[in-house]
C-alpha cells in the first residue's frame, strides 16, 4: 500500500502540513470520509512507530492532537447528510480503554447515515450498555476497543447484555485498531467492522435499509 | 533523650550518610517506606485519619517506625486537613473521592493554558496566587479577581487591591483561608514536634525539604502531562524558559527547608522524565538540564538530594551519572540494578528497587531472596540503601518486615 502525503504528514507529526492538506482536499471537493481514512492511515504509521520504540507517549499524544485538529473541519461535512432515523445504536469505548477518535467517527458517520446514536463515551461500564439499551430500546450496540488487553472487558460487556436477557434483541458491532474477526468470535459479537463505513453497511443490513 | 536512643540515632544517621557518601557503612542501611497498611490494620488508624487528623496521623507514623525499626522514617504528612477546607481539586484520598481503604491519587489536569506561559514567566508569584490557587483550590476562585499582586504598593492602590475580596467569591476564599490557616499552622507545628520525637526514639527522618524538578513543576501542576508533551512540539522555547525560571526557586525552597529542619536530605521526585513518556533526546533537551543544575546546586549547599526515579530508567543512567560524586542518592523504581551500579558506581548512591508489587503479592521468602540478590550483587562496596521501589500502599506488613529484618541480619559489610 502506498502512503498518501496526508497520511505521511500525520505519521511524521507534520502538524501544519496535515492541517493544510485537509483544507486543500476539502476545497477540491474530496469526500470527507476518504480524507478521514487518510488521517486514520497516518495514525497507523504512528502506532507502528510507537510499537517499534521509535515513538514515545509524547509522540502518541501529539499525533492524537494533530488528528483532532486536522480532522475538525470534516465533522460538519459528515454530520450534514440525513436527518431521519432508521434505528438506534448504543455506542461506547469499552471499560479500561479511553481511545475515542474511532468511536467519535463511528458516531458521526452513523448519524449521517440516518442511525440515531447514543454515545456513552469512553471507559464504559458493562452495565451502562445494558441500561442504555433498556432505556432506548436500541437494536444495535457498537463497542470500540483499541487495546488487546481489554478484549476480556469487551467479552464481559457482551456477557452482561446476555445476562440481562437482551442479547437476542440487539446486534453487536465491534471495531477498533487491533480488533478482527477472531476477536469478534472470541467476545461473541455479531459483526467485526474494519471501518466506520463497514459499520454503516452492517447496521443497514440489520435494519433492512438500503 | 536516653543514651541508648542517642546512640541508635547517631548510628543510623551515620549509616545512611556513609552510603550516600559512597563509603561502606557497618551494614546495608534499610528503610521501610511510608506507613502503608500498618496503621489501619494494627492500630485502627484509618487511611482517612492519616490524611485528615494531624495527631493520629503522626502517631501512626511513629508507631509504624517503632514496629519496623529501620534506619530512617519516611512521612506522608497529614496534608488532607489543610487541602480539604480549600477544596483542592488535584488530589483525592480515602473518603475524599476514593474508597475508605485507598491511598492517595494525584489528579492530572491542565491548570494553565499554553497561552499563559508568558504571564507565568513574567511574574510567577502573581501567577501562583491569582491563577494557580484560584483554579486548583475550588474555594479560592475569588482570588482570580485580585489586581496583579505586584501593583499593590502605596496607599491609592488599597481599595483596588482588596476589592475582589469583598465579592461573595472573595468572602468565601477568606473564610476557607481562615480555616486552612489554622490547620496549616497546627500541622507545621506538629511536624516539627514529630521530627524531635522520632529523633528522641533513635530514628532519623528520611528528609524534610523537597524540591521539584523544574520540568515537572510546569508539567505536574500547571500544564498537565498531556499539555507539557504537546508543548515540547508546539512551544518548546517557552517550556524551556519556564523551567529555567523555576530552577532558582526550587533551589531556594529546598535550601530553606533543609536549614529549618536540620536535615540534609532533600526529596526530589521524577515524574515526567521517565522512559516511555519521552525519548532520550527529549529528556536531554527538556528534562535533564534543569534537573542536573538543581542537583549540583543542592550538592554545593552541602545537601543530599534523594531522587525518586519513578518508572523505568535504564536508558537514562548514563545521563544521570553527570553529577558531583558522593552527594546524590537515586531511589530506583524499575531499573536493571546491576547496570545502575556499573554506570553510577563511584558517582551516586543507589537505593530502593524492592518491587512494591513483590511486597504486595509475594511472600516473605520471595522478599528475602530479592534482597539477598541486591546485597550480594549491588550493595557490594557500599553506596547502597535497601528500600521499596515506590509508595508502599497496599503491601503486606510481613513482607516489609522481612525486607527490613533480613537486611539487618544479612547485610553486614
Ligand atoms: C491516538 C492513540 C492514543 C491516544 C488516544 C487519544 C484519544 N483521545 O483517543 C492516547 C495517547 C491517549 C493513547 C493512549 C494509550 N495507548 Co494508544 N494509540 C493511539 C493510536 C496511535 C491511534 C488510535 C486512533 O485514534 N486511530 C485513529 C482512529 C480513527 O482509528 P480506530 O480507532 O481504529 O477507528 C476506526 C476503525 O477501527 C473503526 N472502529 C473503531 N471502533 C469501532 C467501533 C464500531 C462499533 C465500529 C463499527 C467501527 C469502529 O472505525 C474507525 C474509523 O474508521 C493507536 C495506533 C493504532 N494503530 O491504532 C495506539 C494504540 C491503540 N495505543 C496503544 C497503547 C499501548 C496505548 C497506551 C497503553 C499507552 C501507554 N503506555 O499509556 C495508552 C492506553 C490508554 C487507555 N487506557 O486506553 C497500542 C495498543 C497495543 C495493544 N496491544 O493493544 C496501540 C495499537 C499503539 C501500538 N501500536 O502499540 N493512545
Amino acid at each position: 500500500m502506498t502512503t498518501s502525503p496526508l497520511a505521511q504528514a500525520v505519521g511524521d507529526l507534520e502538524e501544519e502540513t496535515a492541517v493544510t492538506l485537509v483544507q486543500d482536499k476539502l476545497a477540491k471537493g474530496e469526500a470527507a470520509l476518504s480524507i478521514l481514512e487518510e488521517l486514520q492511515a497516518g495514525m497507523n504509521i504512528v502506532g507502528e512507530r510507537f510499537e517499534e520504540g521509535e515513538y514515545f507517549l509524547s509522540e502518541l499524544i501529539y499525533a492524537a492532537d494533530i488528528f483532532k485538529k486536522a480532522g475538525a473541519p470534516l465533522q460538519e461535512e459528515l454530520k450534514s447528510a440525513t436527518q431521519s432515523s432508521y434505528g438506534t445504536l448504543v455506542l461506547g469505548t469499552v471499560k479500561n480503554d479511553i481511545h475515542d477518535f474511532g468511536k467519535d467517527i463511528v458516531a458521526t458517520v452513523m448519524g449521517s447515515n440516518g442511525i440515531k446514536v447514543i454515545d456513552l463515551g469512553v471507559n464504559v461500564e458493562h452495565q451502562a450498555f445494558v441500561d442504555a439499551v433498556k432505556e432506548s430500546g436500541a437494536t444495535l450496540v457498537g463497542m470500540s476497543c483499541l487495546l488487546t488487553t481489554v478484549f476480556d472487558d469487551m467479552k464481559d460487556a457482551v456477557q452482561t447484555l446476555k445476562d440481562a436477557g437482551l442479547r437476542d434483541q440487539v446486534t453487536v458491532l465491534i471495531g477498533g485498531g487491533p480488533v478482527d474477526q477472531a476477536t469478534a468470535d472470541y467476545v461473541g459479537a455479531d459483526y467485526y467492522c474494519k471501518t466506520a463505513q463497514d459499520g454503516v453497511i452492517a447496521a443497514k443490513k440489520v435494519l433492512g435499509v438500503n | 533523650m536516653s543514651e541508648e536512643s542517642l546512640k541508635l540515632l547517631a548510628e543510623r544517621e551515620k549509616r545512611i550518610n556513609d552510603a550516600i557518601a559512597l563509603r561502606k557503612p557497618d551494614r546495608v542501611p534499610v528503610w521501610h517506606g511510608v506507613p502503608g497498611p500498618y496503621p489501619s490494620e494494627r492500630l485502627g488508624i484509618t487511611r482517612e485519619e492519616q490524611m485528615m487528623d494531624v495527631e493520629r496521623s503522626l502517631e501512626a507514623n511513629f508507631q509504624t517506625a517503632l514496629y519496623y525499626q529501620s534506619d530512617m522514617v519516611e512521612l506522608m504528612p497529614p496534608i488532607g486537613a489543610t487541602l480539604d477546607p480549600l477544596g483542592y481539586r488535584n488530589l483525592k484520598w480515602a473518603g475524599h473521592g476514593l474508597p475508605a481503604n485507598s491511598g492517595w491519587q494525584f489528579v492530572d489536569e491542565e491548570v494553565m493554558k499554553p497561552e499563559e506561559y508568558d504571564e507565568l514567566i513574567y511574574d510567577p508569584s502573581d501567577f501562583m496566587v491569582r491563577k494557580y490557587w484560584s483554579r486548583a483550590y475550588g474555594k479560592l476562585a475569588g482570588l482570580a479577581g485580585l489586581m496583579p499582586l505586584r501593583e499593590g504598593q502605596g496607599y491609592f492602590a488599597a481599595p483596588f487591591a482588596f476589592a475582589a475580596l469583598g465579592t461573595p467569591a472573595g468572602q468565601e476564599a477568606l473564610d476557607a483561608l481562615r480555616v486552612a490557616g489554622a490547620v496549616g499552622l497546627k500541622t507545621v507545628t506538629a511536624l516539627a514536634g514529630h521530627g524531635r520525637r522520632l529523633a528522641e526514639a533513635g530514628f532519623p527522618s528520611s528528609w524534610a525539604a523537597m524540591a521539584q524538578p523544574p520540568f515537572d513543576f510546569v508539567g505536574d501542576f500547571l500544564r498537565g502531562r498531556k499539555g507539557v508533551m504537546l508543548d515540547m512540539y508546539r512551544c518548546p522555547e517557552k517550556l524551556e524558559v519556564a523551567a529555567e525560571k523555576m530552577l532558582p526557586m526550587a533551589i531556594e525552597m529546598a535550601v530553606r527547608g533543609s536549614k529549618m529542619s536540620h536535615n540534609p536530605r532533600v526529596f526530589v521526585a521524577i515524574h515526567g522524565g521517565v522512559e516511555g513518556f519521552m525519548s532520550l533526546d527529549q529528556y536531554k533537551r527538556f528534562y535533564w538540564p534543569t534537573l542536573q543544575r538543581l542537583l549540583v546546586a543542592l550538592a554545593e549547599e552541602g545537601l543530599s538530594p534523594f531522587v525518586l526515579v519513578e518508572g523505568r530508567s535504564n536508558s537514562r543512567l548514563e545521563t544521570m551519572a553527570d553529577i558531583p560524586a558522593g552527594k546524590v542518592c537515586y531511589w530506583f523504581d524499575h531499573v536493571d540494578m546491576r547496570r545502575a551500579k556499573e554506570v553510577l558506581g563511584g558517582k551516586a548512591c543507589i537505593a530502593g528497587n524492592v518491587p512494591v508489587s513483590l511486597l504486595t503479592v509475594g511472600t516473605p521468602d520471595d522478599v528475602r531472596a530479592y534482597c539477598k540478590d541486591l546485597i550480594d550483587n549491588v550493595a557490594v562496596d557500599g553506596g547502597f540503601i535497601m528500600g521499596p521501589s515506590g509508595q508502599t500502599e497496599d503491601v503486606k506488613i510481613e513482607n516489609v518486615k522481612a525486607m527490613v529484618d533480613f537486611t539487618k541480619e544479612y547485610g553486614a559489610y
